[in-house]
Order: structure tokens, then sequence, then C-alpha cells
């Protein structure tokens, strides 16, 4: 495997200049010196005659996602570290350099093609996709259960929520949005899909937070967020009132701690009520059953 | 939406290993036809050629300086001319003059578009066609092969080998003005009919995009260009002059020994089919009532000359033209239009269908590339000087030009018809109450295609003669006023044909 990269950069680099308009040189030198780095010498642990071509289709793969732009520099918001990648990328930089070399030689060329369709799938869909899966990504830790892993992510997102009956009882997470961005001041919700939402940020209004609803004081904010439209919700939700530190759902109420002004109130027909505080960073999550 | 089933789908995706054990891609679908044109943008902007400026400038302008200097900068993005111009006339297959000295860069941008088009390098530089005083018509075109020329007892026996760059997609003429007269013409008919004649036997050259270039069109040819050439060139555009910053870039292309045409990227390369569908997609961007107004009121004011004719019909440069006079023989203290106000004074000839046509047709591609849904006035404002750069000539004898402030307008084409556009649409703003009755009877004209009873028509006819007697009254006889009076006139003969074909009689 010794010079096998050295050999090969090149040669996929004139080839990524040729085909992309977007081609990043540098960029490309700076990930074969740190990802094919680190997949050739986990590789090359366990010599196998299918190495070579898994290190070339591996480059073939950062070459392609390079000059298709889908591998973006880091950025960094306020100082409050990157901003969250991609699937795609995830599975290019982090999953396949550290954890290609667990699969079966044999498997490892379909594992990574898997990864790429996956990856560009989610690329493809709704935008709200990509960055919802992206959150969950540190719970993967083997390149062949990345089928398996989506299937687990998306299921819950992408099923059609049965209306709530709004029956009670009523159960309250709060959840606090400084951690994924210390200035975020919450401002308009829309509800990109069922159970995920996205959020702008009152003083900047380029800045969205996104944000999965699940039962069981399970919701969770995901990270920032691109702008999302809002998706219909067509079955009717009940009355809400939100006064100060109180809110009522239909014939229900519960107690809000610490909402002096409430700001935004967004009712999901999955069962939620989501309240925003004219002073606050959080978040005050209610749910029904 | 299941997740199994969508994961199933993009599991389909391009990524696929083949049998021999490599991971093949699949070329990747390109997102939007527009978007590919802005990436051919970025790349030639970044990559290829060196603009110092982006004169194609959108959105209300911010000036700053003073009485010595002003710069407008502008808050939507701005584009370079001689790098969207061309790409726009490779959209929609017009035809592009490249104006400007010689090394910077005429050849290399149209070799560019040749490029993009899906041409080899050596396919273009073979193809370009270089003028010089010894072209001739079977250098242009081709000739009949010699051995045919003897043995046959027909012409349409003759086979002619047709040069191959008359059927490519994008065509280069250098220094168009170096051409002689004869071989000039053989160019018109290709350029304007589309196809050449031999011996019979005919060559079509298809949908393409034309590219000339000159050193200096004002006469620094050889050969001056013959007028229905001209005329046929649809929009112009000026090389840019050279800048500092852009040395690095030449500096590399030194030491890489490379020049920018030697590497445009694969996936910026149109094929035949995506050019022809992003035609029909730009044909399709519409342009709104209000866009072809505002044209229209500044359009139908340049041809206007009141001095032409008593008669309002002929009010125009046309009649004058004809009788073998000029503009400035008429436009004097004789003629009562403010000349430092009415827009008539300043050109000495109007503006062809065909030059109106070409900017519609550009404004929409301009639109589309931008990613507008339909025309904007921006898109006309920002074309219309390098459509009617060649086109309309400013009549120097105008008082308008004796004013210190305005003869550098003379030397600056290109702000000197911002400057009438500009006039134009505050001229339009303070005359449109005026023309309220008159829109308002167009648009009562065009509600229906049925032709009104009798007794309605002849209430029409009887607004209408109302609206051409106040127009008259009130207003004094200038650009704008003559074009609504034209326009009354002809509603009152539509509605006088319409009467009496309802009362039967002969036409």
């Amino acid at each position: 495997m010794i010079g096998v990269l050295e050999e090969l950069a090149p040669q996929i680099a004139a080839e990524g200049k040729r085909l992309h308009a977007q081609w990043d040189q540098a960029r490309f030198d700076e990930l074969t010196r740190g990802p094919a780095v680190s997949l050739r010498d986990a590789l090359a642990r366990q010599p196998d005659s299918t190495n070579a071509a898994t290190l070339t289709a591996y480059l073939k793969l950062l070459r392609e996602a390079l000059g298709a732009g889908y591998l973006k520099h880091h950025q960094t918001l306020n100082s409050d570290g990157p901003i969250r990648s991609s699937f795609l990328e995830f599975g290019l930089l982090h999953l396949i350099p550290e954890f290609l070399h667990v699969e079966p030689p044999h498997a490892r060329l379909d594992a990574l093609a898997k990864i790429w369709n996956l990856g560009e799938g989610l690329l493809n869909g709704p935008a709200w996709m990509d960055r919802y899966v992206s959150a969950f990504t540190s719970e993967l830790g083997r390149v062949g259960d990345a089928e398996s892993f989506l299937l687990r992510v998306l299921g819950p997102a992408l099923s059609p929520s049965e209306p709530a009956s709004w029956e009670g009882p009523l159960q309250i997470a709060v959840l606090d949005a400084r951690p994924a961005h210390d200035p975020f001041l919450p401002g308009d919700m829309v509800l990109a899909a069922p159970s995920v939402l996205c959020i702008r940020d009152r003083r900047a209004p380029d800045v969205h937070l996104g944000v999965l609803l699940r039962k069981g004081g399970q919701s969770r904010i995901l990270g920032l967020f691109p702008h999302l439209d809002a998706c219909d919700e067509d079955a009717p939700g009940p009355s809400v009132q939100c006064g100060e530190k109180r809110l009522q759902v239909g014939e229900l109420a519960i107690d809000l701690p610490h909402v002096g002004h409430p700001h935004r109130i967004l009712t999901a027909q999955a069962g939620f009520v989501v309240v925003s505080a004219a002073d606050s960073q959080r978040l005050w999550i209610v749910e029904s059953t | 939406m299941n997740a199994e089933t969508l994961l199933q789908s993009w599991l389909q995706g391009r990524a696929v290993v083949e049998p021999d054990q490599t991971l093949r891609l699949a070329p990747r679908a390109v997102p939007g036809l527009a978007e590919k044109f802005r990436r051919a943008y970025r790349w030639i902007a970044g990559q290829a050629l060196h603009a110092p400026y982006r004169d194609l400038e959108f959105g209300p302008p911010v000036v700053l300086g003073g009485s010595e200097g002003k710069v407008a900068v502008h808050r939507e993005t701005s584009y370079a001319s001689f790098i969207l111009l061309p790409l726009l006339t490779l959209m929609t297959s017009r035809r592009l003059l490249i104006i400007g000295g010689p090394g910077r860069g005429k050849t290399t941008i149209a070799t560019l578009m040749g490029l993009l088009a899906g041409s080899s390098l050596d396919e273009i530089r073979h193809a370009i066609q270089h003028g010089h005083p010894q072209l001739t018509i079977a250098d242009l075109l081709g000739s009949p092969l010699p051995s045919e020329l003897i043995q046959a007892r027909e012409t349409t026996a003759i086979r002619v080998a047709w040069r191959r760059w008359i059927s490519m997609r994008v065509k280069i003429i250098d220094e168009y003005n170096r051409i002689p007269t004869k071989t000039q013409s053989a160019l018109l008919s290709l350029m304007a009919e589309g196809y050449a004649e031999m011996y019979e036997q005919i060559v079509h050259c298809g949908n393409s995009a034309w590219f000339l270039t000159a050193n200096d069109d004002a006469g620094g040819g050889t050969f001056p260009v013959i007028e229905a050439l001209k005329d046929r060139i649809d929009v112009v555009v000026r090389c840019t002059p050279f800048h500092a910053p852009g040395l690095d870039a030449l500096v590399e292309r030194i030491a890489a020994s490379r020049s920018p045409e030697e590497f445009v990227p694969a996936d910026l390369v149109f094929s035949d089919v995506e050019l022809e569908a992003a035609d029909r997609e730009i044909r399709a961007v519409p342009v709104p009532a209000e866009v072809r107004d505002v044209l229209g009121f500044l359009l139908g004011q340049l041809d206007f000359c009141r001095r032409a004719s008593d008669r309002l019909d002929y009010q125009n440069k046309d009649t004058l033209h004809l009788a073998g006079r000029r503009v400035g023989h008429v436009c004097n203290e004789d003629c009562p239009l403010d000349k430092h106000v009415n827009l008539c004074t300043q050109t000495e000839n109007g503006v062809s269908a065909r030059a109106y046509q070409a900017l519609i047709h550009l404004a929409k591609a301009l639109a589309y590339f931008r990613g507008q849904p339909e025309v904007g006035i921006d898109d006309v404002r920002c074309l219309l000087p390098w459509v009617l750069h060649e086109k309309l000539q400013p009549n120097v004898l105008s008082a308008f030009f004796q004013k210190l402030e305005n003869q550098v307008y003379l030397t600056d084409r290109v702000s000197w018809l911002h400057q009438l556009f500009a006039r134009s649409l505050e001229q339009r703003a303070g005359y449109q109450p005026a023309r309220a009755e008159v829109l308002k009877l167009v648009k009562e004209a065009g509600a229906t295609r049925d032709t009104p009873p009798p007794a309605e028509l002849r209430k029409r006819l009887e607004r209408v003669r109302r609206a051409l007697e106040s127009l008259l009254r009130k207003n004094e006889l200038n650009g704008p006023v003559h074009a609504d009076l034209v326009l009354l006139k002809g509603l009152h003969d539509r509605y006088q044909e319409q009467l009496d074909t309802l009362a039967g009689a002969p036409r």
C-alpha cells in the first residue's frame, strides 16, 4: 500500500480538474493528506488484494464529492464551531477512513457505493432531512450499518404522525438553545416535517435551529439548520392559550416554569405545543398523548 | 413517505460496483440548465479570464463620492459584460460582435464559448475564420470537388466540399472587418438566411451562435463592413482593459505554460440537447406588459422627428433619410421641442424591429440566467446599450451634445444609451397621468377579440376622437405624444373598419 496513495492522488486530481468546474486542488490535497491517509493506514494493517481497489474507489468518491461541491470547508459561526456537515461528508471524511477496515474485504466496495448513494440521496432530498440525520451520526459506528441506521433514524420522522387526541396528561420538557449556538434567541417557528421544527434566530434572520419533537420527553435540539419551508398539517389543533407561566391546551393546563411573556407558540398535530419566551433562549416543549 | 422505500430508491444511485471490482460513478444529473450556465460564468470569471469590473449591475445603486468623482455600488450581484454577453449569445444562438484592441481576449472568450458548446480545442482552432484581404468565398464556404467539375453534365451533379465550420454550433469569425466586400456578402447570406448555396447545392448552418471580432469597428478594418451585415449583429461587447490585479493570473499562466481554453471542465460542457432545451426555456420566460411599455416608450421616441413631415404618420427619421436629409439639418431652433428634454433630438435614427426582438430575446436569457421568473426592467436596462451600441447613431449636431457635461456621451456610447434609458423612465413616470385615457382605450380594445356591436363601436370611436383632441390640446407634440396619437389613430381606423364591415360596406 505504501506509495499507492502517492501514485493515485495526482492522477485522480488531474481527472478532477478536467471534469469539474468547482475543483479545489488545495482541498483535495488536504483530504489526501488526512482522511485518505487514515484509510490507507487502516487498510494496510490488514493486507488484502482488494486494498488498492478500495483506496482507488475511495479517492474517486472524494474527487466526485469535491467536484460536485458536496464537501464544504467548515465554516464557523460566531466562534461556535463548525456547522454540522452532511451525512455524505460524515461518511467520506469520518466513517469510511475510521471504520471501513472493519468490514470484510469483499464487502468494502459495496459499502463505499452504499454510503455514496445514501449520502447523495439525502443531499438531494428535502432540505431538513440531511441536517436531521447528521444530528444522529454519532450513533453510527460501522459502515455496514448505514442502511439500518438511516431506517431507524428516518422512520419516526417520516411516518405520518397520528393526530394526537389531546386528552392528556400533559408533560413538559425544556430545551436550551445555547449549547447549539450561544447567542440564539428563538423567533419564528415552522414545522419542516411532522416532527422537525425549524426556528429562526430573532436577532440573526439567517440563522436557524432544528429541533426534533419526540414523545417521552426525548425532544432534542438538532443543531444549526438551513432555512426550511413549512410543511402543511391539516388536522385542526386544540385551542391553545399561553399566559404568564401557564399554558392552556383545550381543557388541560400545565405550568410553564420561568415563562414571563410568551413570544411564539406552535402546535404540532403529533401532540406537541412549543413555546418560546420573549426574554429567554429556552424552548418549552409540551406534549400530550 | 416511507423510509424503507426512500432508502431503496437512494440505493439505486449512481455509484455502482462493476463485475471487475471497480467502482463506477454515473454522470451527475444537471440540477438545472440555468444553474449550469451560472456555474460556467463563475468558472470563466474565476479561472479563465480576468474581468476587472462588473458593469451589468442590478438593483438600486448606492452612490458614493461627490463632485470630484462618483462611484455607484449595487446591492445585487453584478456581472462582467465581457463574459456574460457571450454566454447569453450562446444561450440564445444569436450573433455577437466583440470589439477591442489586439490581445484583449476577444478570440479567447469566443473559443471558450465553442468549448462550452462541446467542440474540442483543435476543432475550434481549425474552424475559426480569420478575416484577411484575400479571403475568398471558396475559402469561407468551400469549393466543388475538382473531379466533378470536369465530369459533371449539370450543376446539380457537382458536389461541394463545404467547410466544416459552417455546421458547427459556435461560429467564430475573427477580424470580420478585414474580409473583402464580396466575401462579406456570402457571409451575410449565411448569417441572415442560415444557409449557403453553391452550384445549386445548399448547406444549412443550423441553430448556431456567432462570434465576430474586430479590433476597431469604426473604420479600422481593411474593408468597410456592409451595412446589412452590421445589421445582422444582435449585440456588441467591448473587451475590458488590462487591470493590474490581473497580472498575477498572467504570470501563473506563463509559469504553467497553459491557456485558459485548454482546461474547460467537462461538467460545464453543454450538449446540443441541453442548448436546445435552454433555448426553449428562455423563450418561455414572460415579458410583463410594463416592461414592454417601458421599452416601447423609449424606442418610439427615438424614431420620431416632428420636422420630418406635417403628417402624423410620416413624422419619423426614415422620412428624412429617404429625402437625403439628416436629423441635424432639421433639429434646430425651428423645431419648438426642448433639445435638453426630448430624446428624439439625441439620435440620428430609430431602432428596427430586428433589434427590438434581439433585445427582448437576450433580456429573457438574462432573466433566465439570473433565476428570475420574468423579464424585469433591470434586464432590459443592462442589455439595451449593448444591443443598440452599433445600431443607434447619435445626432452629433444636437444642442444636447453641445452642452459640456453631455459631450462625454459622444465618446462613451454605453453611458449615453444608459442615460437615454434613465431619462425615458423618468419621462414615462411624468407622462403617465396624461396617458391614462389612452391606456384605458387600449385595454378596452384588447379585452375581447369579438367585434363589438355597432352602437358600442360608435361610442368607442367618439371616445377615441375625444382622446386624440385632448392629447393634442393639452400636450406639445413630442415623441411620447406622437406614439400615443399613432396608437389612437390606429385604434380609430380599426373601429371604423369594423363598423364598415358590420354595415356591409365594400372594403
